[in-house]
C-alpha cells in the first residue's frame, strides 16, 4: 500500500471509508435538518445587499463627474456586488442549495448570473465534471484549466516556462476563461476533438448559448449602461470594466486557493473507478483546501473559503460551512486525513509556489517535494 | 410587445427575466403573487369545523393573465403557503357558493387534515388573519356542466329536466357543498339529491344544506351515519331516485368509497359517462403501499410508464430505459444536472434515505425512486 503522507500514515481501508461515509453523512443530515427559514432569510438578505450595492455602485460611477472619489467608490461597490452575485448567490444557487425554497428567482434551473459564462454551461463543467471528478487528472479539467501545469501528472512543455504569466492573464480574463472552458474542451473553435469524448450537448447549442450570453454581458456593461449615463459614457464604461476586472481577480484567486495550494492531492482515473461514497468523500477532503478569515471574508468568497466542506456537501447552504467545518476537522483527525487549511496569504503564496515550481521541467516530484505536491 | 421589450432589457441589464424578479427579495408578498402567477388571497376567516377539518375564507384580489378570479362550483384551487422558508403548493376544494364570491369577493376552502401530512395539520394554527397567500386560477372538471349537453346554454339548462345525485363520503362534501349552494336555486327543473355519508356528528357543513332543503323543493338531503347505515347501497339509491337512467351521479370521498360506489351504479345500469368522480387532495404518505406497481408519467413526452413492484430503479434509469430524453451528469446525486420538477407523487431519495413531500418540488432524477404514481416534468 502506498504511503499517503508521512505525517498521517496509510491510506484508509474499505472499512474505514465506510465508517467515514457514515460520519460525514451524519454531519450533512444534521445540517440539512436545520435548513429552513434561517437560510431563506440569510440568502434574501444577501440578495438585497447585492442589489443595493449594484444600484449604489452604478449611481456612484455616474457621479464620478463631481469627483473621482465617487468613481472609485462606485467601482468598489459594483465589484462587491458582482462578487456577491457570482459567489455567495450565483455559485451556491446554481448548486441547488436553495432549490428547496421553491422560489423561481433562486432556483438552480432558472438562475442566471452576472458573468460571461452561461449558468447552463457552468453547471455542466463545474457542478458535474469538477465536483464529481475533483482532482482526477484527465477527468477534472479544472485542474490547470488545460493551460497550466500544476502537477507532475502532466509532462512539461515549453509554454509552461511562462505559465505564471499565463496564470495572470487567466486571472484577468477569468470570466471569459470559464465562459470558454466547456467549448475549449469540446474544441469548438479550434483544435482536434479528442476521440471517445462523451459529449452532453451538441456544439451548435454550445455556440448559441455562448454568443447570446456573452453578447448580453458586453451590451450591458459596455454599451447600454454607458449610454444611459449620457455624456459620462466613457467614465461608466471604464468603471464597469474596472469592476469586472476586480471581480475576475478575486474569484480567480479564491478558486485557485481552494484547489492548488501545496499539499493538495491529485488522483488518477484508475484509483477512482467505481469508488465508494466513502472514497469520494475522502478524495474531496484531500483535493481541496480551506482559507481562514473573518465573517465578511467568508461571505465574499461565497464560503468557498470552506472549499473542503463545499466539496463534501455541495448542496448544503454554504453559510453553514464555517460551523460544519469544526465537525469535519474532528472527523478528519479521527481518520488521520490531511485537512488543508491556512490564512489567505499563506495559501496564496503556496499557490504561486506551485505555479512557478511546475513551470520548470522538474520531472517526477520526490523527497520533500512529494509531500508538497502529493499524488494519491 | 412592450412587455417583451422590458423583459429583454431586464434580462440584459440584470440577468433576471423581469424587473420584478430582480427586486423580488425586497417584497414580502408570496413569490407566485409577486411574479403574477397567482392571485393574492388575504386570509379573512379561519374556522374549525371539527377535529379533522377547518375552513379558510380568503378575500381575493389581483389579476392573473389579465383575468380576475372566478370559478365553477366543484372546482379546486392551488394554495401557495410558506412553511419554514419554503413555498409549498397544495390543491384545496372550494366549498363556498359562487354567490359568496360575487357578493364579498371571498371564497372558502374547507380542508381536511391529512394524517401525518406536512401542510394540512400545520396550516390551521400557522396561518394568521390578514396574511397574504397565493391562489391559482380555479381548475377541475367536477362541475355541473359535465353532465349537461356540451352546447347547453343557461336557458336550455333551465328547461332540462334531470336528476342529479350527489354522493359524499366524509370530507368529500366540500365540492358538493359548493355545487349545491350555487346551482339548486338556479335550476328548478333539475332534481338534486345528496346522500351524505360520515360518522355520527361528523357531517361538516350540513347546516347550510339542511336550510337549503327546507327552502328548495328540488333538493333533498339524506344524512347517513356510516356506523348505522353502512356504505352506499342499492337500497339507499332506490329510495331517492325514480328514474336512474335519466340521472347523473357525482361522487366525492375516499378512493375505496368512490370505487365501490361507482361499481354499484354501473351494476344498477348507469353508464360510465354519467358518473363523475373527484379525487380530492393528494394521497397522504401514510396510505402509500410500497409493494404495488406505480405509474410514472413524463409530461415532456406524454408517456406513462408502469413499473412493477419489484422495480426499485431511479427515475433517470426508468426514463432512459423507455427512451424518454433526460439530462444527466454524475448519476450519484452531486451535480444537479438531472434536476427536474416532480409535479406530484412521492419519491424516495436513495442517498438521504428520506421520502419526499407529495406536492410539486424539484428532485434529482438520478437518486429518486418513485414510490407512488408520480408525474415528472423532465
Amino acid at each position: 500500500m502506498a504511503t499517503l503522507d508521512k505525517k498521517f500514515g496509510k491510506k484508509l481501508n474499505e472499512q474505514q471509508l465506510e465508517q467515514l461515509a457514515i460520519d460525514l453523512d451524519g454531519v450533512k443530515a444534521k445540517a440539512m435538518n436545520q435548513v429552513g427559514s434561517t437560510d431563506e432569510r440569510y440568502i434574501k438578505k444577501i440578495v438585497r445587499l447585492q442589489r443595493t450595492l449594484e444600484i449604489a455602485g452604478r449611481i456612484c460611477l455616474v457621479l464620478g463627474f463631481i469627483s473621482l472619489y465617487f468613481w472609485g467608490v462606485g467601482v468598489l461597490l459594483l465589484s462587491a456586488s458582482k462578487i456577491l452575485d457570482n459567489m455567495e448567490i450565483g455559485h451556491n444557487v446554481l448548486h441547488g442549495q436553495y432549490d428547496w425554497m421553491n422560489d423561481p428567482t433562486l432556483n438552480s434551473q432558472t438562475f442566471e448570473w452576472d458573468n460571461a459564462c452561461s449558468s447552463e454551461s457552468w453547471k455542466r463543467v463545474h457542478n458535474y465534471e469538477h465536483h464529481t471528478y475533483t482532482n482526477i487528472i484527465g477527468k477534472d479539467r479544472d485542474f490547470g484549466y488545460g493551460l497550466l501545469r500544476l502537477s507532475d501528472d502532466f509532462s512539461w512543455r515549453l509554454r509552461n516556462l511562462w505559465q505564471f504569466g499565463t496564470y495572470l492573464v487567466l486571472s484577468t480574463l477569468f470570466q471569459w476563461g470559464i465562459a470558454f472552458h466547456e467549448m475549449a474542451g469540446e474544441r469548438v473553435f479550434f483544435g482536434k476533438r479528442k476521440e471517445g469524448r462523451e459529449s452532453h450537448v451538441d456544439i451548435e447549442q454550445l455556440k448559441k448559448v455562448f454568443y447570446s450570453k456573452s453578447t448580453r454581458q458586453i451590451l450591458k456593461d459596455y454599451v447600454i449602461f454607458p449610454i444611459l449615463a449620457g455624456p459620462f459614457f466613457v467614465m461608466v464604461l471604464l468603471g464597469n470594466l474596472a469592476a469586472n476586472l476586480l471581480r475576475n481577480f478575486w474569484t480567480s484567486t479564491i478558486i485557485f486557493c481552494g484547489h492548488f495550494p501545496t499539499e493538495v492531492y491529485t488522483f488518477t482515473e484508475k484509483e477512482c473507478e467505481n469508488e465508494s461514497r466513502g472514497h469520494w468523500y475522502y478524495r474531496q477532503i484531500l483535493g481541496s483546501a480551506n482559507l481562514t478569515g473573518a465573517k465578511w471574508f467568508h461571505i465574499l468568497t461565497g464560503h468557498l473559503s470552506c472549499q473542503v466542506e463545499h466539496h463534501l456537501f455541495p448542496e448544503v447552504p454554504a453559510h453553514r460551512y464555517v460551523e460544519m467545518s469544526k465537525e469535519v476537522q474532528v472527523i478528519a483527525a479521527k481518520y488521520g486525513i490531511a485537512y488543508n487549511t491556512g490564512s489567505f496569504f499563506s495559501q496564496y503564496a503556496s499557490v504561486v509556489q506551485r505555479v512557478i515550481y511546475f513551470s520548470f521541467p522538474v520531472g517526477k516530484v520526490s523527497g520533500k517535494n512529494a509531500a508538497l505536491y502529493p499524488r494519491f | 410587445m412592450l412587455n417583451d421589450l422590458t423583459n429583454k432589457l431586464s434580462l440584459t441589464l440584470f440577468n433576471n427575466d423581469t424587473f420584478k424578479a430582480y427586486f423580488a427579495p425586497f417584497s414580502t408578498k408570496p413569490i407566485a403573487v409577486l411574479m403574477g402567477d397567482m392571485h393574492a388571497a388575504k386570509v379573512v376567516g379561519i374556522k374549525t369545523e371539527n377535529n379533522d377539518m377547518y375552513s379558510l375564507t380568503l378575500a381575493i384580489s389581483g389579476k392573473v393573465n389579465e383575468q380576475y378570479f372566478s370559478f365553477k362550483p366543484g372546482q379546486y384551487v392551488e394554495l401557495q403557503v410558506k412553511q419554514n422558508g419554503s413555498y409549498i403548493k397544495r390543491p384545496f376544494t372550494i366549498s363556498s357558493p359562487l354567490s359568496q364570491l360575487q357578493q364579498d369577493k371571498t371564497i372558502t376552502l374547507t380542508i381536511k387534515k391529512q394524517f401525518e401530512g406536512r401542510i394540512t395539520p400545520w396550516l390551521e394554527s400557522a396561518v394568521e388573519k390578514g396574511e397574504l397567500l397565493g391562489i391559482s386560477p380555479a381548475k377541475g372538471d367536477f362541475v355541473l356542466s359535465a353532465c349537461l349537453p356540451q352546447n347547453a346554454t343557461e336557458q336550455t339548462i333551465k328547461q332540462t329536466t334531470k336528476e342529479v345525485i350527489f354522493i359524499a363520503g366524509g370530507s368529500g362534501i366540500t365540492p358538493l357543498h359548493s355545487l349545491l349552494l350555487s346551482h339548486v336555486f338556479h335550476y328548478p327543473n333539475i332534481k338534486f339529491t345528496l346522500l351524505y355519508y360520515a360518522r355520527a356528528n361528523q357531517h361538516v357543513l350540513h347546516e347550510n344544506l339542511a336550510a337549503l332543503e327546507v327552502e328548495q323543493a328540488n333538493f333533498s338531503l339524506r344524512i347517513l351515519q356510516s356506523e348505522r347505515d353502512g356504505h352506499c347501497s342499492a337500497t339507499h339509491i332506490n329510495a331517492v331516485t325514480t328514474d336512474l337512467s335519466n340521472s347523473a351521479v357525482y361522487i366525492c370521498g375516499p378512493n375505496s368509497m368512490m370505487d365501490n360506489t361507482q361499481a354499484l351504479f354501473v351494476e344498477m345500469g348507469l353508464s360510465q359517462e354519467a358518473i363523475h368522480l373527484e379525487q380530492f387532495g393528494l394521497a397522504s404518505f401514510s396510505n402509500v403501499d410500497l409493494n404495488v406497481a406505480r405509474k410514472v408519467s413524463f409530461t415532456t413526452t406524454n408517456k406513462d410508464i408502469v413499473v412493477n413492484e419489484e422495480n426499485q430503479q431511479t427515475l433517470l434509469t426508468i426514463a432512459e430505459d423507455n427512451y424518454v430524453p433526460a439530462k444527466y451528469g454524475c448519476r450519484i446525486g452531486i451535480c444537479q444536472e438531472c434536476k427536474c420538477k416532480k409535479v406530484s407523487g412521492v419519491v424516495y431519495n436513495s442517498q438521504t434515505k428520506t421520502y419526499s413531500d407529495t406536492g410539486e418540488e424539484d428532485i434529482q432524477a438520478c437518486i429518486s425512486v418513485p414510490v407512488t404514481d408520480v408525474v415528472i416534468n423532465l
